[in-house]
């Protein structure tokens, strides 16, 4: 009886000996890719739309109009700069289009990666380097993918309700 | 009683030549009046088109036989050929038949007659014109202007009727009532020049009394243009003389009036519009405007506080716009509202109305 424990106790400790021997390859560690790296950089204007949101929610036509042909909107650039570490930095605004919000100041995103669902990711814009006065915001209403282009749309509300927005149609600049 | 049949047979035999060769005349076409509108007092000219009658030759001298109201010759009257087989009559009803216009009202309610030859071997049916009274219809419709025929032509008399009563502030008039015109939207003109007695008899409106003007035009002299014109409407409006020839001038005028030529698709409505419907001190503003008239210039005042912008909207007839940077042009102004007017270039207010601008949640504040 005794050597039955025995030799189920020596079975038993071998096979915990075996267990913890066992090493798993994880490789070596990556930073995951962010939202950073797709947005950062010169973007171009290819288009901009003034959509007048309060007709949109009546039903009203037009609820939309191209201004990219005014107020030299063509000329509009705007540069998204971030530092070694893909963490965004300055930003700024080139170009004589209408200054619909303030040209140069420092930005973040609200989150670091894509949303599987909810909100669009909203770009952050401050005064201050610090990041403690908001500016502006802009919704990036199309991520740029597989082709370099991206949306930005600033809304504006009053007493809560969107009644305008203004819809930045964007393709990488060359670089 | 022998006799009397005898009489009868007789008085058949005869008619019998005579109805036997009697012929049918296809009756008209076509018959108008010119002018279309015509008091009974006044000049007017009847018109026949034979051009399916094959009984009757081109030219061929054909006669009236008129019995309601009254035949006031009691013989065929002979009428006028005109050429493209239309004979014509030109009368003044009250002279030709001797009755007043009253008389003639309360008579039968049309013209009754026929159109035959010389000897009645051929005539038509009995044909008949109405005996309107254009004055009470167009008085009972309340419109201020109304015109006639419907399918009038640049060569063809065009007849229009102004009810002064229904313009307010128009009524007394000092002295005549005159057309200041054009066609086109004014392409082509014919103005009241108040200064030149020619042009004041020559655009002088019939005062047919009670405030009820009528004036025929044929356009293409009226408004001297060439038969080749385009006409696509007539534009006017009814003005009054002051009556002072040393002095000669305007003194006050209706709304304008337009009239669409026949065929001519009725032009869409004047559409203003303001995009976005909301706006903030910190937006861009577009104006627009749809369906212009023809050479129609649009200009713009925009008043914010003590600044006043101005500017022009481009485009064409059909549209135009205006971009205004609002945000540029009043920022950092503590303002609630905008006043915004329109006007074309010879004055018209089109817009004079103020617009909020809504206070902005959003932290982008210029």
């Amino acid at each position: 009886m005794n050597n039955k424990l025995r030799i189920a106790l020596l079975c038993f400790i071998g096979t915990l000996s075996f267990m913890s021997c066992h090493k798993i390859d994880d490789g070596s560690f990556v930073e995951p890719i962010t939202l950073y790296e797709k947005v950062k950089g010169s973007w171009t204007l290819s288009d901009v739309l003034q959509i007048d949101e309060t007709a949109k929610t009546a039903g009203i036509q037009p609820d939309e109009i191209s201004l990219y042909d005014q107020f030299d909107f063509s000329t509009f650039q705007i540069t998204l700069d971030v530092d070694a570490d893909n963490r965004p930095t300055a930003y700024r605004v080139d170009g004589n289009a209408p200054e619909l919000f303030p040209s140069s100041g420092f930005w973040d995103l609200d989150t670091d990666f894509p949303r599987a669902a909810g909100p669009a990711p909203v770009i952050n814009l401050y005064s201050d380097a610090g990041k403690t006065s908001l500016i502006g915001q802009l919704n990036i209403s199309a991520m740029p993918g597989a082709n370099p282009v991206m949306d930005l749309t600033l809304t504006r509300k009053t007493a809560g309700v969107s009644f305008v927005s203004y819809q930045y149609k964007l393709s990488k600049a060359n670089q | 009683m022998n006799r009397l049949i005898y009489c009868l047979l007789g008085c058949m035999l005869l008619l019998c030549p005579i109805l036997k060769a009697q012929e049918t005349i296809t009756n008209p076409d076509r018959m108008w009046t010119v002018p279309a509108v015509y008091t009974l007092d006044e000049p007017v000219t009847w018109y026949f088109d034979f051009a399916s009658a094959t009984q009757v030759k081109d030219g061929e001298q054909l006669y009236l036989w008129i019995w309601a109201p009254t035949n006031p010759t009691g013989t065929p009257i002979p009428i006028t050929y005109s050429g493209d087989r239309i004979w014509s009559i030109r009368f003044t009803p009250t002279e030709f038949f001797g009755m007043t216009v009253e008389e003639l009202f309360a008579n039968t309610e049309a013209f009754y007659f026929l159109i035959r030859d010389l000897d009645a071997t051929k005539l038509t049916g009995t044909l008949s014109l109405p005996k309107t009274d254009y004055i009470k219809n167009f008085v009972e419709s309340g419109k201020q202007m109304d015109f006639a025929p419907s399918d009038f032509q640049l060569g063809g008399t065009l007849s229009i009727l102004f009810n002064a009563n229904l313009v307010e502030g128009f009524l007394p008039a000092p002295s005549t009532v005159h057309m200041h015109g054009g066609l086109n939207d004014w392409s082509a003109l014919q103005e009241f020049q108040a200064w030149i007695p020619e042009i004041r008899e020559k655009t002088a409106f019939r005062h047919l009394g009670n405030g009820i003007y009528k004036k025929d035009i044929v356009p293409q002299d009226y408004f001297n243009v060439t038969e080749e014109f385009e006409m696509e409407n007539v534009v006017f409006l009814a003005v009054k003389y002051n009556g002072n020839d040393a002095t000669p001038d305007w003194a006050g005028a209706s709304p304008d009036y337009k009239i669409i030529a026949p065929g001519v698709p009725e032009p869409l409505p004047p559409v203003l519009s303001f995009f976005p419907l909301k706006i903030s001190i910190h937006d861009l503003l577009t104006i627009t405007r749809d369906n212009n008239l023809r050479g129609q210039r649009l200009t713009y005042t925009i008043t914010g506080g003590s600044k006043t912008i101005s500017g022009e909207l481009e485009g064409a007839m059909t549209r135009q716009r205006a971009y205004i940077h609002i945000a540029k042009e009043f920022s950092g102004m503590d303002i609630s509202s905008l006043h915004i007017q329109i006007k074309d270039q010879n004055g018209l207010m089109i817009y004079d109305e103020d617009m909020p601008l809504v206070p902005v949640d959003n932290p982008e504040k210029n």
